[in-house]
């Protein structure tokens, strides 16, 4: 088996550096949309509750958003599904455990 | 015909011709489209002699997509070798960097070839098409390293044309989604494990079962599973009710919170999360 390059090695990825959680979740805010912003590198997780799912239902809303979420450094964004049973906007977390 | 329906089925002679041509062929069969297509233009072109198709069971092969291999391969009487491969026991696998398809595909290769040779399959290959050369596939540095050939790619098909095929050849695969292994759904960096397989395998199964089509993935972030479905389902999911059925869902096989991802299943999703680009 070849040694060389990318192949025989196993490569050390680089951690991508958080996106600005609260940056973004001025901006959301202001645009009238209240949430936690969780950071996880790239990744923003937005918890808003149950009652603001249809806001994230028109595709031009959600094209938006995710521009809103790239100006502040993050690559994807995602919607909390709560449980209905005990909702409670959470705290913003540390960035996700790794291995 | 059309002018692409032509194109399709002028490239799929010459494949018959290159498998002709190198015969007998042992083929790395997933039961995804590009190997299912592969698998039954091969047995078409040879006959049930010249050709072998050869399954990789391990831990990351989602058992559906197995079932769907055994049955393309029964109802085109494609003859069928399963042999187990321990990419696990591999410790740079189980890391999970950037290149750990490397080595998966070595694991699989080291072993599927010289049981191939031995059987008298002096040629092997694989589905790699001509839409996958772009992508970050360091995979493909083990299929040359074990001198496998990706015909489907050298003769420039693309995805849409063995997809054209494959519904002219009344392949059931010919609209299923890709379906890579189940390590894509976890992030460089976190440890390939059993246990993990399996909890976004049972997630993505009881999405499924909820009715779910097309393209999905249960992205892992730890105790968050993170949600891709096609961009033309993600409105319906959220509507409240189905929301709260498809977090269920998820939280059932494990998971202690669900994300509804906004933009839609992409593929390589977790590639542009940790800036990975093609080679």
């Amino acid at each position: 088996m070849s040694a060389s390059g990318t192949g025989g090695a196993a490569t050390h990825d680089a951690v991508r550096p958080d996106g600005d959680a609260r940056a973004l979740a001025a901006a959301l805010a202001a645009l009238g949309l209240p949430c936690n912003v969780e950071a996880r590198a790239g990744l923003a997780v937005l918890s808003a509750g149950p009652a603001s799912l249809p806001r994230f239902a028109n595709a031009g809303a959600r094209r938006a958003l995710l521009a809103l979420a790239a100006t502040h450094g993050f690559t994807h964004l995602a919607v909390e599904l709560a449980d209905d049973r005990h909702f409670d906007a959470p705290a913003p977390r540390a960035a996700v455990h790794r291995d | 015909m059309t002018d692409a329906a032509t194109l399709a089925a002028e490239k799929e002679r010459a494949l018959a011709a290159w498998l002709a041509s190198r015969a007998p062929v042992a083929i790395g069969f997933s039961g995804g489209v590009d190997s299912a297509y592969l698998a039954v233009v091969a047995r078409r072109a040879l006959g049930a002699e010249g050709v072998i198709a050869i399954i990789g069971r391990r831990a990351s092969y989602p058992a559906e997509q197995w079932a769907t291999a055994r049955r393309v391969a029964e109802q085109f009487e494609v003859p069928v070798l399963e042999l187990d491969t321990d990419e696990l026991a591999d410790p740079r696998y189980a890391a999970n960097p950037s290149n750990r398809c490397y080595f998966c595909k070595t694991e699989l290769w080291s072993r599927l070839v010289p049981v191939a040779r031995a059987r008298g399959f002096g040629t092997v290959v694989d589905g790699t098409n001509a839409d996958d050369l772009g992508d970050h596939r360091p995979g493909a540095q083990a299929a040359r390293e074990h001198a496998v050939a990706s015909p489907l790619a050298d003769l420039g098909f693309t995805k849409a044309e063995i997809r054209l095929r494959s519904r002219e050849l009344g392949l059931p695969t010919w609209q299923q989604p890709s379906s890579p292994c189940l390590s894509s759904r976890l992030p460089y960096g976190t440890g390939v494990t059993v246990e993990r397989l399996g909890q976004v395998e049972r997630a993505e199964r009881a999405l499924r079962a909820l009715g779910i089509e097309g393209d999905l993935r249960v992205r892992y972030h730890g105790d968050l599973a993170r949600v891709e479905l096609g961009r033309d389902t993600l409105e319906r999911w959220l509507d409240a009710d189905n929301a709260s059925a498809l977090a269920q869902a998820v939280r059932g096989a494990g998971f202690a919170r669900v994300a509804l991802d906004l933009r839609g299943f992409r593929s390589g999703s977790l590639n542009v999360l940790h800036g990975v680009g093609a080679a």
